[in-house]
């Protein structure tokens, strides 16, 4: 199966359109593939069976935005580049790193929810989400959570649905917390020659006061393409990068506080690089050539050298980005062909002793990949999962294939 | 199962757990358990869905909201035996408790480090973990560090059918977001018996100060032109002369007599990047008519400033012997338009109603004074309450920003919710409760209408 068996396309203008297409949908038992800005179709499983696009993009309106109550609310088509410039008009933002670019919709990064370096100190998009209509698999609209900062009533669908790969539910309108723009970003790096030194240095970071935006370890040949990334790591294979964002004052202060902590810590300093290459660093996603594989090791915080030290002996022509802080690993490996789902189930053993988990994001869809290659053993939450499935989508026509349900 | 040391079944020893904070509504219950293990709180789960009785858990009972009131009857699971801390990692930022643990416990044990768990109830001194998990629990400091979920890293579950899973504390894609949907789920769904729980590092520098206002509004529009402004403060709380007065009778701190209102602002970070916000908020109120501005002048200050918010409620038995808390949530930038209603109802309707609010989420508590030997005096309150959430409705909030919905505002679930949203929740709990035995009766509604689909299957779906 692949993105041909996807042949149609429709396109509603409104909630009432997409909630119709639905109900009609689950009357004839087609599919439904849930499409925005198509900038990660091609991650997780292969539909699997044919049905049609059902593509966001016209639901793209501001319904409110309270810029004095930090919220606001889109249809979930809105791409993430015009969210970002609406939000900036009112030195706004979301904090979300857009790990496939601008052209992603809200709705997209909600029905995932994929993790960005800044999740360390901001949390994911699942901490931004305070409501959402959204419409079932018998074409039904409901709406959960509401438009306030703080809410107990009910249970928390939002986060339920966020991240579920749409495979619940077609999110249809989200209302987002958002929060002041700081004025400036920063980045330091380090290049480190060894695991001990990077656990140290890591131990150092993690510890700290300052609390950075992001504390990524980079390695591999993917980022010998970054001119300032590159050098960084001239000197050895582990890259570090940290990200401190506030006021213009506040950051001298904060990278004073860490000069302080890394000195005490008998820490080399890092060097100040262009602000531009966050952007190459958070985005990296958007960049790599679709031929490749992407997979994601999650560790503890205080395992992710250990997670590193075992992919560069298990996969040594890979890349990755490590959220250090927040203990995941995203790794590329530009050809396919050799990761097959022998490889997937060797490293997947290699990480339980670490308890880790592997998952396998995007895969060449021409290879044969059970499920449970894929997303690993089913889990003791498998049932509960099932059972909201049936019950949110009885007739299996939403995104049937993509996620851990089988089609 | 437990021993007959953690089973209470003596008339006199259940009278404790005939309520919680909400004391309007009560019932003894025929039993109280106390599992000092998750498999044993599995076990309890497992013989009451098969003998299909009621299950309440319950942890230090400081809900507000009826919570853990056993209407009804069941089994009162009492999780105030399992406060072991399992385990501190400080390089993971991250300590492993079981949920009887109380949240100032945790406080305490890392007093010797600068990490804290940021959740902070004004109940912190008796609350556990477990509790806050419940009702996702917020604080002052929620404004901006968010509340108890954005903190739960990991959760061991025992759901009502008996089943124990373990979610965390690493996260992946492969799963859904379970402990984001449990947690506020007021243990209708199952019951949280350990948690790992994200710490905080404790910010480099406070700025604590009290602005003294002529008028509740005045100060709210202040507080809604800060958030404006693009201030993230960590804590702006309300409160109004009504409770002021009990405060004062209480602590003594010198809050002027003649003060309407008092807005309690916190900033934290950096000690260079304060000086300017300071400035800001101190503007921003004088703006709004402020009258005062006065700092902490010290730790011990400071201390005490809060000591006097987080115990406003309890000083308020200086005003009435019969009393409860209502918690209300709308947009920040209604606030002064909400606490307008909130005395405009309680003149209509001859209630006594003094406020405390975390004003910088849009949050309030108004406390409805009565005496509890004057039937018309609570019923009148009660409607005022029910009237005051119907506002916050009406004015695009919640009926419940941190308290929970309990049995106190399950009527007005139905007002907020439309059947189908509803629908939506049932779905939920038939899932992880199937018996319909996790704390009954609470929370949710009675199921709506059955679908054209659920009633040719002879079933809800």
């Amino acid at each position: 199966m692949s993105q041909d068996a996807v042949a149609e396309t429709i396109t509603p203008q409104s909630i009432g359109d997409a909630a119709r297409a639905i109900a009609d949908a689950a009357a004839q038992r087609r599919a439904i593939y849930s499409v925005g800005g198509r900038t990660h179709f091609e991650y997780g499983c292969p539909p699997g069976r044919p049905g049609i696009a059902l593509c966001t993009t016209a639901m793209q309106e501001v319904i409110d935005y309270s810029f004095r109550d930090l919220t606001i609310t889109v249809g979930a088509g809105m791409r993430l580049h015009r969210l970002a410039e609406i939000l900036a008009q009112q030195s706004q933002f979301l904090p979300i790193d857009f790990v496939f670019g601008g052209d992603s919709t809200i709705g997209g990064m909600v029905a995932w929810s994929p993790p960005g370096p800044r999740s360390y100190r901001w949390g994911s998009i699942r901490d931004y989400v305070l409501g959402m209509r959204a419409i079932d698999g018998d074409g039904r609209s409901f709406c959960v959570g509401g438009r306030v900062v703080k809410n107990a009533a009910g249970y928390n669908v939002t986060r339920l649905l966020t991240g579920s790969w749409g495979t619940l539910a077609l999110i249809g309108e989200v209302t987002l917390m958002v929060r002041p723009l700081p004025e400036q970003r920063r980045l330091w790096s380090w290049s480190v020659k060894g695991p001990e030194e990077l656990e140290r240095l890591l131990s150092c970071l993690i510890a700290s006061r300052c609390e950075p935006s992001a504390i990524e370890v980079i390695g591999g040949t993917w980022w010998d393409r970054e001119p300032v990334l590159a050098t960084v790591g001239e000197n050895g294979p582990f890259r570090v990068a940290v990200v401190l964002e506030g006021a213009a004052r506040e950051l001298d202060g904060l990278w004073d506080t860490l000069w302080r902590e890394l000195t005490e810590a008998e820490l080399r300093i890092g060097e100040e690089i262009p602000v531009e290459s966050y952007d190459r660093l958070s985005g990296f996603l958007a960049e790599i050539p679709r031929s490749g594989v992407v997979y994601e090791l999650d560790v503890r915080p205080s395992r992710v050298v250990a997670g590193l030290e075992l992919l560069s002996n298990l996969r040594p022509r890979a890349s990755y980005l490590a959220h250090a802080g927040t203990g995941k690993i995203l790794v590329f490996e530009e050809s396919g062909d050799e990761f097959t789902p022998e490889v997937a189930a060797q490293l997947r053993a290699a990480v339980m002793p670490l308890d880790g988990r592997l998952v396998v994001l995007r895969f060449p869809w021409s290879g044969t990949w059970e499920r449970v290659a894929v997303w690993g053993p089913v889990s003791p939450t498998g049932r509960y999962m099932q059972g909201l499935k049936d019950r949110f989508d009885p007739h299996g026509i939403l995104n049937p294939g993509r996620y851990v349900f089988p089609p | 199962m437990v021993g007959a040391e953690n089973l209470i079944t003596r008339p006199s020893e259940l009278v404790v757990y005939e309520c919680d904070g909400y004391t309007l509504e009560k019932e003894t219950p025929p039993a109280v358990v106390f599992p000092n293990s998750t498999e044993a709180v599995a076990s309890v789960v497992r013989v009451c869905r098969e003998h299909e009785v009621p299950v309440l858990a319950r942890g230090a009972g400081t809900g507000l909201a009826g919570g853990a009131t056993p209407l009804g009857g069941g089994v009162v699971l009492s999780l105030a035996r399992m406060k072991k801390i399992l385990d501190i990692s400080l390089r993971d930022r991250m300590v492993h408790v079981q949920a009887g643990v109380l949240n100032l416990e945790l406080s305490s044990l890392l007093s010797d480090t600068h990490w804290h768990f940021a959740p902070d109830p004004s109940s912190q001194v008796a609350c556990t973990i477990g509790g806050n998990i419940a009702t996702n629990a917020g604080g002052p400091h929620t404004l901006k560090y968010g509340v108890t979920v954005n903190h739960v890293l990991g959760v061991t579950w025992v759901a009502g059918t008996g089943e124990v899973i373990q979610v965390g504390p690493e996260a992946t894609s492969a799963e859904f977001d379970w402990i984001g949907l449990w947690t506020g789920s007021e243990g209708t769904l199952g019951v949280a018996t350990e948690a790992w729980l994200r710490l905080t590092p404790l910010p480099l520098a406070h700025r604590t100060f009290r602005v003294i206002f002529q008028s509740v509004e005045d100060a709210c529009n202040a507080v809604s032109r800060i958030i404006a402004a693009g201030l993230i403060p960590a804590a702006m709380e309300l409160m109004d002369r009504g409770i002021l007065q009990a405060v004062e009778d209480a602590f003594h701190f010198g809050f002027p007599s003649e003060a309407e209102a008092i807005l309690v602002v916190e900033l934290d970070g950096i000690p260079i990047a304060l000086d300017e916000q300071e400035r800001i908020v101190a503007q921003l109120c004088r703006d709004c008519h402020a009258q005062e501005i006065v700092s902490a002048a010290s730790e011990e200050e400071r201390a005490l400033l809060w000591r006097c918010r987080k115990s406003a409620v309890g000083a308020v038995g200086r005003l009435s012997t019969g009393y409860f808390i209502q918690d209300g949530v709308v947009p920040r930038t209604r606030l002064p338009e909400l606490v307008r209603r909130v005395a405009n109802i309680g003149c209509e309707r001859g209630v006594r109603i003094v406020n405390v609010a975390h004003a910088g989420d849009g949050n309030i508590h108004p406390i409805l004074l009565f005496d509890e030997r004057d039937p018309d005096e609570v019923r009148r309150a009660m409607a005022a309450g029910r009237a005051i959430l119907e506002a916050c409705i009406e004015l695009g909030g919640s009926i419940t920003a941190e308290h929970g919905v309990g049995i106190e505002k399950l009527p007005l679930m139905t007002a907020l919710f439309s059947p189908d949203d509803l629908d939506v929740f049932w779905r939920v709990k038939r899932v992880f409760d199937p018996a319909n035995i996790m704390t009954p009766g609470k929370l949710l509604p009675p199921p709506p209408r059955l679908s054209q689909q659920d009633e040719k299957n002879g079933q809800p779906r």
